[in-house]
């Protein structure tokens, strides 16, 4: 009896061994449905933009913008205006990043409407980073006209 | 009898003396070659003529990254399905590493197909791997590609990516005046847009089952955070914060989001519960701290931070939000990824004023920059860690371009519609 | 008193410390013989240098060759002990029906097969993709004197299979070693039996 016992048990680990087992595999299938934006934002309403250029990695406004801003400001209060103000770079450097360089030149416009009299309540900011550039192109030329904060009144 | 049991004890270590010091030979390194392997055109026994011979698909799957060469049918002496059929010496001869061979048979569910196929070790001469492979007949890509990822990792041990898929998003054009998220097979097969829009999209990441994607919209007029449901085009945005809502990465777990705000002034690193919908904050300075990475633990987060004056890689603890420096060399470092195994990470890294890929092993410190192209940005890592897909400019376009960790295999996807950018490399989907 | 078993284990432990200590110290039991040995001339000058390798097939790699070069500049001095030196570490050792158990051969021959070895290895390994950590496997290898592999054995794994399998699929590879010819003694003592150390050190 064990003699038998011993031969099947051997027989059946040499099986498992030099055969191995066979596997069974699947190959899924993965569907995708599109959605699309139900309605978005678009410039409607924007009565004038202005716009400001920046040195390169740099959100400080040039004396040529802040005398832009004192005489957009003037206007704005007299005609009781909204403004939105947009903060662009160029696309060096990583997007997100961009996008956080695209806000703090948006941020430092406002502040100076705010100084030359602008209700904060009015303004309104939002960073597109390298998103929407003016110009294509990966020279300076289009890099310039892409470091830019747009100032839109409605 | 101590002494007499130690004389015996110096008696038997003595005569041992010659067996101890058995010769070891180093062999530090290995061919360049690529592997080669044979895929017998599989023997097709359904009524209908195949329409994409599996064959074929997979010689470009395992061709694509340098790793093997594969031999075309053309110089096969024969033509075996079965083992029984398969003579060593033959492909011996022809210098064959493995071959695959197999038959494909109707199954007994409607639509599909069911192949067995074996992968032979030639120089063992023995069986590596054999299996029944079963999947629809309208998708034969999807069965090849699975029969790619079985060989890769029979043979290089890790998982194969060849059903994996690509995300990434293209711009407005003449064709189409919309920006719109796509999501392709890994070989450009497949493209489909996932979402589609006036407004610029941004960051597309995936979920850790491939299921949803999250990404940015500027759709209201400023960004943020949506989440899509792949397999049903179901989307809807995060909670809204004023200012930035950027950056978004899913936990391991797939329970939070890693992101960006700035509605405290500046922008910090955020973490977003699906759950609870409700923000917490993970860092807290005046500066900037974006694109956050999660550790393949879940334990922390990779950020750029300019806190030091330019950008730089951090990484902070999600619990104790105790933040440290990772990179020292140059002076930007950004948008950095983890590899799968959390040793190193893959960022983008300017050097003498020209931004490349660069990777760095944590805890060295040491960046290796791996590209040779220009003004590369958005790395995307493989799941299994062997190849990084990026943004990059050629002849001013957007394209996206790949390149091996190792450095030594470089490509360009060229099957991708227009100007693409931020590609995200999906995980493994089973 | 029975003294004949304790003495008996004495004589038989000392005979044994004799031989392993012997053994271990290169005692010459042979230069102990009451033969006649011929002594060497004090003079020996070369008048061309002598052919060092008897067997024409062993193919040298380029490295060791200069070093050989060197040494068979060297036989012209005219210094007894320097010329005694030379004899012996150049000339192969010679054939004579010794009965020692040890040969001492120089780390130099050991280099010259195991880098034979080593490269022959190394153009059949084909890493997998999985060496991108640190894994070590270690083989030990049997030959038989024609330099073909009889066995192999995983003595000490890497814990992933594809690693230790790609080691085993190098070896199958070379399936017998080429330009291994060798005195006997030296393949007995150090080639017959040996581990190969897959270490690819990223």
């Amino acid at each position: 009896m064990t003699l038998t016992r011993k031969s099947l048990l051997i027989s059946l680990s040499f099986l498992i061994t030099a055969c191995g087992s066979i596997s069974n595999e699947r190959a899924s299938d993965a569907s995708a449905v599109s959605a699309s934006a139900s309605g978005a934002y678009s410039d409607q309403g924007i009565t004038s933009s202005n716009v400001l250029y920046f040195a390169y990695d740099k959100s400080d406004v040039n004396s040529e913008g802040r005398a832009k801003i004192r005489n957009l400001a003037k206007i704005i209060n007299k005609e009781g205006l909204n403004v939105r103000i947009e903060g662009h770079c160029d696309e060096r450097g990583t997007r997100e990043y961009n996008l956080a360089l695209g806000e703090s030149r948006a941020k430092t416009v406002a502040e100076l409407l705010v100084i030359n009299g602008v209700s904060s309540s009015k303004i309104s900011t939002v960073s597109y980073g390298e998103e929407k550039p003016a110009a294509s192109g990966s020279n300076e030329n289009s890099w310039s006209q892409n470091r830019r904060a747009l100032i839109k009144t409605f | 009898m101590n002494a007499l049991k130690g004389l015996i004890l110096i008696l038997l270590f003595v005569s041992s003396q010659s067996s101890l010091s058995q010769l070891r030979i180093e062999i530090t390194g290995g061919a360049e070659d690529p592997i080669n392997i044979a895929v017998v055109p599989i023997d097709w026994k359904l009524e209908f003529p195949q329409e994409e011979y599996l064959h074929e698909i997979i010689k470009k799957d395992l061709e694509s990254f340098g790793e093997f060469k594969v031999l075309p049918p053309e110089g096969m002496l024969s033509f075996p399905s079965t083992e029984e059929e398969v003579f060593y010496r033959d492909w011996r001869l022809l210098n064959v590493d493995y071959l695959v061979v197999g038959h494909a048979n109707k199954s007994e569910i409607e639509g599909e197909l069911k192949i067995s196929y074996f992968i032979f070790d030639i120089a063992r001469e023995r069986v590596i791997h054999k299996a029944i492979l079963s999947g629809s007949i309208k998708s034969i890509r999807r069965v090849a590609h699975n029969m790619s990822d079985k060989i890769y990792k029979k043979v290089q041990g890790i998982p194969g990516i060849f059903s994996t898929r690509l995300a990434y998003i293209d711009k407005p054009s003449l064709d189409d005046k919309n920006y719109n998220l796509r999501i392709s097979d890994i070989d450009g097969f497949n493209g489909i847009s996932l979402f589609s829009s006036p407004q610029p999209i941004m960051s597309p990441n995936w979920s850790p089952l491939g299921d949803r994607m999250a990404y940015v919209s500027f759709e209201e007029g400023t960004s943020r955070i949506f989440i899509q449901t792949i397999s049903t085009g179901t989307r809807s945005g995060i909670k809204l914060e004023k200012g930035i809502n950027s950056s978004p990465n899913w936990s391991p777990k797939g329970d939070k989001l890693a992101a960006v705000l700035s509605k405290e002034g500046n922008p910090d690193i955020f973490l977003y519960d699906l759950k609870r919908e409700s923000w917490s904050q993970i860092t807290e300075h005046f500066g900037i701290d974006t694109e956050p990475d999660w550790s393949p633990n879940g334990k922390s987060l990779l950020f750029t931070s300019n806190r030091s004056g330019s950008p730089q890689i951090y990484q902070v603890n999600v619990r104790s939000k105790r933040v440290k420096r990772l990179t020292f060399e140059g002076t930007y470092n950004a948008r950095a990824r983890y590899s799968p195994d959390g040793k190193s990470i893959v960022f983008v890294h300017r050097r003498d004023g020209v931004f490349h890929i660069a990777t760095q092993k944590i805890k060295s410190g040491k960046v290796r920059i791996l590209t040779d192209t220009s003004l590369d940005e958005s790395p995307t890592i493989s799941p299994n860690g062997n190849v990084v897909i990026y943004a990059t400019k050629r002849k001013d376009e957007d394209i996206l371009a790949g390149i091996t960790i190792d450095g030594k295999t470089k490509f360009i996807l060229p099957s991708l519609r227009g100007e693409v950018r931020e590609p995200a490399w999906s995980p493994i989907l089973d | 008193m029975n003294y004949l078993a304790p003495f008996s284990l004495s004589c038989f432990i000392h005979l044994g410390l004799i031989l392993s200590f012997s053994n271990l110290f290169s005692i010459d039991i042979q230069s102990l013989s009451l033969y006649k040995i011929d002594p060497i001339p004090a003079y020996i000058v070369y008048e061309k240098p002598k052919k060092i390798i008897k067997n024409k097939r062993i193919s040298i790699p380029e490295e060791i060759k200069p070093e050989l070069q060197e040494k068979q500049e060297k036989i012209l001095i005219s210094e007894p002990s320097i010329a005694l030196e030379e004899i012996t570490s150049i000339s192969p050792k010679p054939e004579k029906n010794f009965n020692r158990d040890v040969v001492n051969f120089s780390q130099s021959e050991i280099s010259r097969y195991s880098s034979i070895i080593k490269q022959q290895v190394m153009s059949q390994w084909k890493k997998p993709s999985v060496t991108n950590s640190d894994l070590i496997t270690e083989i030990r290898i049997t030959l038989v004197p024609t330099g073909e592999i009889i066995n192999t054995k995983i003595i000490k794994g890497s814990g992933i299979k594809s690693f230790d399998d790609s080691a085993l699929t190098a070896i199958a590879r070379v399936g017998s070693f080429e330009d291994l010819q060798m005195p006997s003694n030296l393949f007995e003592k150090h080639f017959r039996q040996f581990i190969l150390v897959f270490n690819p050190n990223k």
